[in-house]
């Protein structure tokens, strides 16, 4: 039977589009209905209409419906993906400004650090109340979140709901990409473990073709001269355009992006798997002015405009996409349609997906939500390995997630004192002093306090 | 029977007056035989000579003499106090100042932050191998430790010998001191839950008498006005170094909610109370000590530094020269809870006290073997921790955090691991402030700096 897919943020240009020509190439999912929800309608339609396109091209039976209720939407649904932002840039813009103010500039500001705090702030109780919804209406369904902050919001869900759940990140993927670029080994080939949070995952483990390619990465990146020389690998099935744009490249161009991962890596002897963007907000010591706010290792400030830039350039790809006669084929990286696929034919796959603790991390709390290698297939989804850090890097991610417990626990019950607390165990927000901390803390509060109800 | 006890260190100018002057004090203690040993002969004799004037001047049998040699100095003894310094001064200024150059004022930097993981990092091997002459000569004796860093320094002889260790610090009697002027009681009346590590010892409940502390606490710092016209029974010594700010003409409780801003501020807000000076707690955790706020200067942290720490040493001596040259013995207990403890043993009469042992589930926040610092109780039996209790959020994890860092320093310690002192480094609150790239050579600064004391790691 077909499935029904409800998409929470279905307007989404972004994330919508994508993950349906995904669903459209899976064979178990062709013929799915599809439920766009948005409380903005201006984007349903447009989207919806590309939905019916995309059908129309490949010739399949997916549907669309769209709905401004969201009890309606969530009627029937068998899974629900949740891709939402509480008060969009209009919110975030605070999350970047008031700490910039205070000397605390963010890299991308959605996971950790003062604008991973409240974001989760806003977003918790949304996601809640959707899992809430959902126990009443569609109490089987599953809920694949890829809404950020990840960690905190899948364990919001998890902390005060029995609704199956799960968040889905494709930050492992463009690791994994730049692996096989710099390890002359193919994407499908990499075989790993990890364990972490989300954005800051430390693969433990990495391996292809039976070899253990920590000593080859450690030679690699030891050797200056071979990486400056040495052209990466470039996979077969990438689009004309971009192995053209590839053959230019030298692997020190891509170790140069990655600079942190791999400073990381050398001293530590495992390798955090996100984008360096990403990881120098779960440490105090990267982003400081000394740096240039990351400049020197290779770390660019992602702003407001750049975000708004790239929204409008999904727009304007979905007009295009809507008008072309072909429908991509390369899966986008998105693990959607494959989980959902995996679900539905119990077919075994391992994925790295967001989950409690009850294993998988065996260096961190119970029931913390933490991303690692699990199963997915039709009996659900579980732990595959349980992947231990060296301590130093343990320890690190359990500050995180004691920071991530106190976010939670403030955004549960709307109090300030949580809420100065996750900001003073934070890495970034931490780095200030506490007068400022608390200030700070209350003017975010304060900017941002039509999206928080629950600290009226 | 006569106490045997042993002072390694035992020509201290801070240590040996204090210490026998409260064993004269004690009557279980004042026909101790007391063995002074320490590295510097000339000292040592000089105390020895001063624990003769006692005896005399009191007419107790209380028997000190100095033994140069330290197998010997151990021989049969029933406790053994350990107070040194391994290079002083000469060693000391570099755990200050090169973390100072780099932008990290601590105040004390003898516990936690870059100074704290240096001298853990020289302490270690000496405290052990005392601790190895111990086994081998007086397997039985109590180690009663007061050297710094006290948590590293208990928690490397646990983990490597079969010793009795306790380490004994007096900074929960300057709190009981601070809470008997806000709330008008005897210090002997407060009796706290305690459930931290030393120099950060957090009470998470309080007892005046029968009432309870916390709420009668709450209520004085509710009411600023009324704590501004409140005197208090005794006006704080010149050497606390605090600040008038009522504008009252005499002491008021709101001078002593002034100069104790953080742990109160803490207090307020969080619910649990630290149980030493600000100075002190201000290391174990970020933000109060900050370029942000004048290195603390806006909560009235107040900043050693080698000159603080030289003037305290001058005042040992002048200390130690007005009890030489006075006729008779002062009565006044030091404070410091050597004699209590071992007046417990001695006697069998239970006596509670702050002390620093290795957690038997005590502290629920930390792991079982980590050392604490709790109430305990010593009598005939030894002493043993009496409480359980968890920390309650922040300050909690922030006791977790500093314990993690304890306890890698004293693995680095143990097996000279350059990587492991950098990890603890990257984990300490006041050495985290720093960019990474800094705190790398910061680390190889203070490590070839301290070279000479730090024979364990090949630098």
């Amino acid at each position: 039977m077909a499935p029904r897919i409800t998409i929470i943020g279905g307007g989404s240009y972004q994330w919508a589009p994508k993950l349906v020509v995904d669903l459209v190439n899976t064979p178990s999912c062709a013929e799915a209905e599809i439920v766009l929800h948005d409380i903005d309608p201006e984007p349903l339609e447009p989207v919806a209409d590309f939905v019916r396109h995309v059908a129309k091209v490949r010739n399949v039976g997916m549907t669309v419906s769209t709905s401004l209720d969201r009890r309606e939407a969530l009627a029937g649904a068998d899974f629900v993906v949740v891709t939402i932002s509480t008060g969009g840039f209009a919110s975030m813009r605070h999350d970047l400004e008031i700490p910039g103010r205070h000397g605390i500039k963010q890299s991308v500001g959605d996971s950790v650090g003062p604008g991973g705090v409240m974001r989760a702030l806003r977003n918790i109780p949304v996601l809640v109340g959707i899992a809430r919804d959902m126990e009443e209406i569609c109490p089987d369904a599953w809920l694949l979140n890829l809404t950020n902050p990840m960690t905190t919001l899948c364990r919001g869900i998890t902390h005060e709901t029995n609704i199956k759940s799960v968040g889905l990140c494709h930050e492992i993927a463009g690791v994994q990409f730049t692996l096989s670029q710099l390890l002359d080994v193919e994407y499908q080939d990499l075989e790993f473990e990890l364990v972490g949070v989300n954005h800051f995952p430390i693969f433990t483990a990495l391996h292809a073709n039976g070899e253990d390619l920590f000593p080859r990465l450690t030679a690699l990146l030891a050797d200056p001269d071979g990486l400056g020389s040495a052209p990466i690998n470039v996979p077969d099935w990438l689009p004309a355009e971009a192995k053209k744009l590839a053959g230019g490249i030298h692997k020190r161009d891509i170790a140069d992006q990655h600079r942190v991962k791999f400073s990381l890596f050398e001293r530590f002897g495992v390798l955090p798997g996100a984008g360096d963007r990403h990881l120098v907000e779960f440490f105090p010591g990267f982003l400081t002015a000394e740096s240039e706010w990351g400049q020197r290792w290779g770390v660019k400030l992602t702003t407001i405009a750049d975000r708004e830039r790239d929204a409008g350039s999904h727009k304007e790809d979905l007009a295009r996409s809507r008008a072309a006669d072909d429908v991509p084929t390369m899966p986008s990286g998105e693990m959607v349609a494959p989980i959902i696929d995996s679900f539905l034919r119990n077919k075994s796959r391992a994925l790295p997906l967001n989950l409690p603790n009850a294993g998988q991390a065996p260096d961190l709390p119970p029931d913390v939500v933490v991303e690692a290698i699990c199963i997915a297939d039709g009996a659900g989804l579980r732990g595959r390995d349980a992947a231990r850090l060296p301590p130093a890097l343990a320890e690190w991610v359990r500050r995180i997630a004691s920071s991530q417990e106190a976010t939670v626990d403030a955004a549960l019950t709307g109090s300030r004192e949580r809420a100065v607390e996750a900001m003073m165990l934070d890495p970034l927000a931490g780095r200030i002093d506490f007068d400022h901390l608390v200030t700070m803390t209350d003017e975010m509060l304060a900017a941002t306090a039509p999206w928080l109800p629950q600290f009226a | 029977m006569s106490a045997r006890i042993t002072v390694v260190g035992g020509g201290s100018y801070h240590w040996a007056p204090r210490l026998l002057a409260d064993f004269a004090n004690t009557p279980s203690l004042a026909d101790a035989q007391v063995v002074l040993h320490d590295l510097d002969a000339e000292r040592m004799k000089r105390m020895e000579e001063l624990g003769h004037e006692i005896a005399r001047r009191r007419s107790i049998p209380l028997a000190v003499r100095s033994e140069p040699d330290r197998r010997r100095a151990l021989d049969g003894a029933e406790f053994v106090v350990t107070a040194f310094s391994v290079g002083g001064f000469d060693s000391m200024q570099h755990d200050i100042e090169i973390p100072q150059r780099y932008g990290i004022r601590q105040p004390i930097g003898d516990s936690v932050g870059p100074g704290g993981i240096l001298r853990a990092l020289r302490s270690i091997p000496v405290l052990l191998d005392i601790a190895r002459d111990i086994e081998a000569t007086a397997p039985d004796a109590w180690l009663v430790n007061v050297t710094n860093p006290l948590t590293a320094l208990c928690r490397s002889v646990t983990s490597q010998t079969g010793v009795k260790t306790v380490g004994l610090c007096n900074e929960w009697v300057g709190c009981t001191w601070m809470l008997s002027l806000l709330l008008d009681c005897g210090m002997h009346e407060l009796d706290p839950v305690l459930g931290g590590v030393n120099h950060y010892p957090l009470a998470t409940a309080l007892k005046v008498g029968t009432d309870d502390g916390f709420a009668r606490l709450r209520e004085v710092l509710a009411d600023p006005a009324a704590a501004a016209n409140a005197k208090i029974w005794m006006d704080p010594p010149e050497r606390a170094g605090w600040v008038k700010t009522s504008p009252a003409p005499f002491w008021s409780k709101l001078d002593v909610i002034e100069n104790n801003r953080v742990r109160l501020e803490l207090f307020s807000r969080f619910g649990v109370l630290p149980g030493s000076g600000d100075h002190h707690a201000v290391e174990f955790m970020p933000g109060f000590v900050h370029p942000g706020n004048d290195y603390g200067s806006e909560w009235r942290v107040h900043h050693y530094g080698m000159p603080g720490h030289r003037r305290d040493a001058d005042e040992d001596v002048e200390y130690y020269e007005e009890m030489r040259d006075a006729s008779d013995v002062t009565r006044m207990p030091s404070g410091e809870l050597v004699a209590n403890l071992l007046d417990g043993m001695v006697t069998g009469i239970a006596r509670s006290l702050p002390v620093n042992l290795p957690n038997r589930g005590n502290v629920t926040n930390l792991a079982d073997d980590a050392v604490v610092e709790i109430m305990g109780v010593s009598d005939g039996d030894g002493v043993r921790g009496r409480d359980t209790t968890t920390v309650p959020g922040i300050l909690g994890e922030f006791l977790r955090r500093i314990n993690v860092v304890q306890e890698w320093t004293v693995s680095a310690a143990l097996r000279g691991d350059r990587g492991l002192v950098l990890e603890a480094m990257l984990a300490d609150p006041m050495a985290q402030q720093l960019p990474y790239e800094q705190i790398v050579t910061m680390t190889d600064e203070m490590l070839a700096a301290t070279a000479r004391w730090l024979p364990q790691f090949s630098l």
